[in-house]
């Protein structure tokens, strides 16, 4: 018989204070060597579950457990969470936590030396989890030079050196670019399919996740609503509605088709399968030749009037970084414009500069936003005209109460009392915060507390707005929301630039793409032309989105190059297929 | 709090046996203590310039990092200063020199003050702390510059140093450049919505420094917090901490800590007979 890795009958666990449960009476086995992906949106309760299974609750989180719980035959309850450590590796999203040395090797050995084991194996322990997290020649580096995937794969090396048999990942890959969550996918599969872990992880990434792992939680309200194949959830459109979950792209555009009647086979969980059924659909058809009018077609003459003018742009960090290498760019009123590229490509440097937040270190520098010399213009000024909005909240809020925190922009620039009143009640109901008007900012949900974050900065009326990763850390729902929000804004008029590593939400709302590579923009124009231009994108980690890549591969089929969005691939397929 | 990270490299400061330095630090520690005269600690900033060079301690980055440290130090040594008025402080130098007032800053009778004045033995005592302390701040840079964390860990598990200490130590090592960095993201993200100090008024100073110290507080609160947890989850605290490379004496550890004793005795003797460093 198949021993069982985890066991949870009938849980419920509500933490100390708060007023209803985070997981509701939840029974699932694990056997051991699956490999379990735990799905759902922001408070679904994921990250609960998975500290339930590490032991972090109830020894680290406190409140009231009710239900059984066998991790490793153990009950959680009975055994320190040090103890636990042994059995069940633990590791959370924010990979710079589980830094504890300057040395990688060093890192590593903090878990072995805890366990107070004889040299050599402290020593073998190591090998292994630099062998198994792929880090083997980056044993002396100091963890914090290391990439975002590589302080993730250290972070799981960290936990793997005390040889655990269960490996519990809260959304490891949610602060990672693609490269980085392309890394750890990779490492978590290995580990699973050679190294024999039983592997249960929460993320967002459904295109990978639907591929490769067999096996899906998901959680609604603390609630499992759904345990099975992906395969069979992506039939369940129900409790896909009801967790805020989305398909991969490709099965979205199968489902759309089969609701035209047009697909009748099962839905594709991935590109290879999406794209054979469409050409065994499309083999009798004729090519189509009408041209299907993308989203950023007749946007180029639109923004003649310059409000961002960027020429000769250096910067270098302190520490040597050469973060920005001669940048020059154009970018007009009322344009939409996503900045992309890697980790370290000098999106946020670029963007922190446009804001004045950032001063160039060559001096012919020339940055010019709304008329004004952001280089040399006190930040009074700039901020009239560009805000900022950073990807962590929580550092920006501070107020009592969430009026307060939306009036203290307008307040810092002496607007008047009665304006302010009147700009913070737009903003509310504009973001659907008036609810909430009276509240701490901080008890608030990640998600709301972004838009607190986005608020405060509105209320200033800025001429031109930059956000920092919107949609890092949170789920589809809340993603799309925003994404909507700053679309509308834009089609008022106002300059947006948003930096992701998100490339469905750049081909769905941006007008251009400005590609980044070592300091240097390596391409630039609107998405239809950047994401079907595989030269300049093969120098960076920047992988168009799913369907575009599908259209690249129905290219001999006469599908046009210029194709962004599931829905666009839809109205052509429908013709075609009619 | 760690103001130089650990750097690996190969000098002859690395190479020592964590105890030897720890030992370097107590013998500094105790003239810091020992001496409030500023003639005597030349030694001894000759002795920590020397191994600061030896370890190839990037002094420009470290006199970035302290400066701030400097100059709360002078300003709290010379505030002490202004009480360093009376006879009674001095034993050797002569008390007509050094009770000799340059300025006075509260005259006799001032209300929960006292007399205040700056005097040349009072300069005397500030001078020295002030370098007394940069020492203190230098000697420790040069010992987490040359040894790792786990090193440090080891050491102060061998000298059974409880874990939750340790851990606090540990903590405070890693939270520095943590913090500094999470700062650095507050100050520009409260700059984008038009923050600024401009506040000459003690309590409107408070207040303007709100929107830094309430997402400082409570970032430090979640980092600590989540430290802890990762810290445990990586099996800290089942019981004795281990080795991951045994601590061994080698020559130049014998000879640097037979050096550290003879200085420790021959200047604790000169203290003792000819009250060699005291005011």
């Amino acid at each position: 018989m198949e021993k069982k890795a985890v066991i949870i009958d009938h849980l419920t666990f509500t933490y100390a204070g708060a007023s209803k449960p985070s997981l509701r009476d939840v029974s699932f086995e694990i056997k051991e060597g699956e490999f379990v992906a735990i799905l759902g949106k922001t408070g679904a309760g994921k990250s609960s579950l998975l500290r339930v299974i590490s032991g972090a609750i109830p020894h680290f989180y406190k409140g009231e457990l009710k239900g059984e719980v066998r991790i490793d035959g153990l009950e959680p309850r009975s055994v320190s969470l040090s103890e636990l450590a042994k059995h069940v590796g633990y590791v959370c999203e924010d990979p710079e936590i589980h830094i504890v040395s300057f040395t990688v090797e060093e890192d590593i050995a903090f878990g072995p030396i805890n366990l107070n084991l004889p040299e050599h194996e402290v020593r073998r322990r190591i090998d292994f989890a630099l062998e198994a997290t792929k880090l083997k020649g980056l044993e002396r580096r100091n963890p914090y030079h290391l990439s975002g995937g590589e302080k993730q794969s250290l972070a799981i090396a960290g936990v793997l050196a005390l040889l655990p048999k269960i490996m519990a990942l809260d959304e490891p890959t949610a602060m990672l670019d693609p490269l980085g969550k392309k890394r750890i996918y990779s490492i978590v599969k290995e580990l699973n399919e050679k190294y024999r872990k039983t592997i249960i992880m929460a993320g967002q990434e459904v295109e990978i996740i639907f591929e490769f792992i067999p096996r899906v939680l998901v959680l609604a309200e603390g609630e499992v609503i759904y345990d099975g194949s992906p395969r069979e959830l992506v039939e369940e459109r129900q409790i896909l509605k009801r967790a805020g979950l989305r398909c991969p792209p490709v099965t979205e555009l199968a489902w759309r088709l089969r609701e035209a009647g047009k697909w009748d086979e099962p839905l594709p969980l991935t590109l290879r399968e999406a794209h054979q059924q469409i050409l065994n659909k499309m083999a009798h058809k004729a090519k189509l030749t009408k041209t299907v009018i993308s989203k950023s077609a007749g946007l180029t003459n639109k923004h003649r009037q310059i409000a961002i003018k960027v020429r000769n742009l250096y910067h270098i960090y302190p520490d040597g970084t050469r973060a920005l290498n001669g940048v020059n760019i154009d970018i007009g009123r009322g344009e939409f414009v996503a900045i992309i590229g890697e980790n370290g490509s000098g999106k946020t440097t670029l963007a922190m500069h446009i804001a004045g937040l950032l001063k160039p270190t060559n001096p012919d520098a020339e940055i010019n936003v709304c008329g004004i010399d952001v280089t040399r213009a006190p930040m009074r000024e700039i901020v009239k005209r560009v805000s900022y909005v950073f990807q962590n909240p929580d550092i920006q809020l501070f107020s009592r109460s969430v009026y307060e925190e939306l009036s203290y922009g307008p307040r810092n620039l002496g607007i008047p009392e009665q304006e302010i009143d009147e700009r913070v009640r737009n903003v509310l109901k504009m973001l659907e915060l008036e609810q909430y008007t009276n509240m701490w900012p901080r008890e608030l949900d990640r998600g709301k507390r972004l838009r607190v974050a986005l608020g405060s900065l509105l209320t200033i009326n800025p001429e031109i707005l930059i956000v920092d990763e919107p949609t890092t850390g949170q789920d589809w729902e809340e993603s799309r929301y925003l994404m909507n929000v700053l679309s509308n804004l834009n089609k008022k008029g106002l300059t947006v630039l948003f930096i992701t590593h998100d490339m469905d939400l750049v081909a769905e709302f941006a007008h251009r793409a400005i590609v980044l590579h070592q300091g240097r923009i390596i391409a630039d124009g609107p998405p239809s032309k950047v994401f079907y231009d595989p030269e300049a994108l093969k120098k960076t980690d920047v992988e168009p989105p799913q369907i575009i890549r599908l259209t690249m591969e129905l290219q001999r089929q006469g599908v046009p190059q210029y194709i962004l969005t599931v829905q666009e691939l839809y109205n052509y397929l429908v013709e075609v297929l009619s | 709090m760690v103001l130089i990270e650990y750097e690996e490299k190969d000098t002859i400061m690395h190479r020592l046996d964590p105890r030897s330095k720890l030992l370097f630090l107590l013998v500094i520690g105790w003239f810091i203590i020992l001496y409030l005269e500023p003639r005597p600690l030349i030694i001894l900033w000759i002795l920590v310039c020397v191994l600061g060079w030896l370890s190839q301690l990037p002094w420009r980055k470290l006199l970035k990092n302290v400066s701030w440290i400097f100059v709360l130090l002078t300003i709290v040594y010379f505030i002490l200063s202004l009480w360093v008025t009376t006879p009674e402080f001095f034993k050797t130098i002569p008390k007509e020199f050094a009770t000799k007032t340059i300025l006075v800053i509260a005259p006799e009778g001032t209300p929960l003050l006292g007399y205040l004045a700056v005097t040349y033995g009072g300069l005397l005592y500030f001078i020295a702390g002030a370098a007394k302390s940069m020492l203190a701040v230098v000697a420790f840079c040069i010992f987490t510059y040359t040894t790792s964390q786990i090193d440090i860990i080891q050491l102060l598990a061998k000298i059974r140093i409880p874990s939750t200490i340790i851990f606090v130590i540990m903590a405070a090592i890693r939270y520095y450049p943590l913090m500094l960095e999470r700062l650095r993201i507050v100050m520009l993200a409260q700059r984008s919505k038009g923050w600024e100090i401009k506040a000459r008024n003690p309590a409107r100073l408070v207040k303007s420094l709100l929107p830094l110290t309430m997402p400082m507080f409570s970032e430090a609160i979640s980092i600590a917090d989540r430290f802890a947890l990762a810290a445990q989850c990586r099996g800290y605290g089942v019981g004795k901490i281990g080795f991951l490379r045994k601590f061994h004496f080698t020559i130049s550890d014998y000879i640097f800590c037979a050096l550290l004793i003879t200085l420790l005795v021959l200047l604790t003797l000169m203290w003792l007979w000819y009250g060699f460093g005291a005011l």
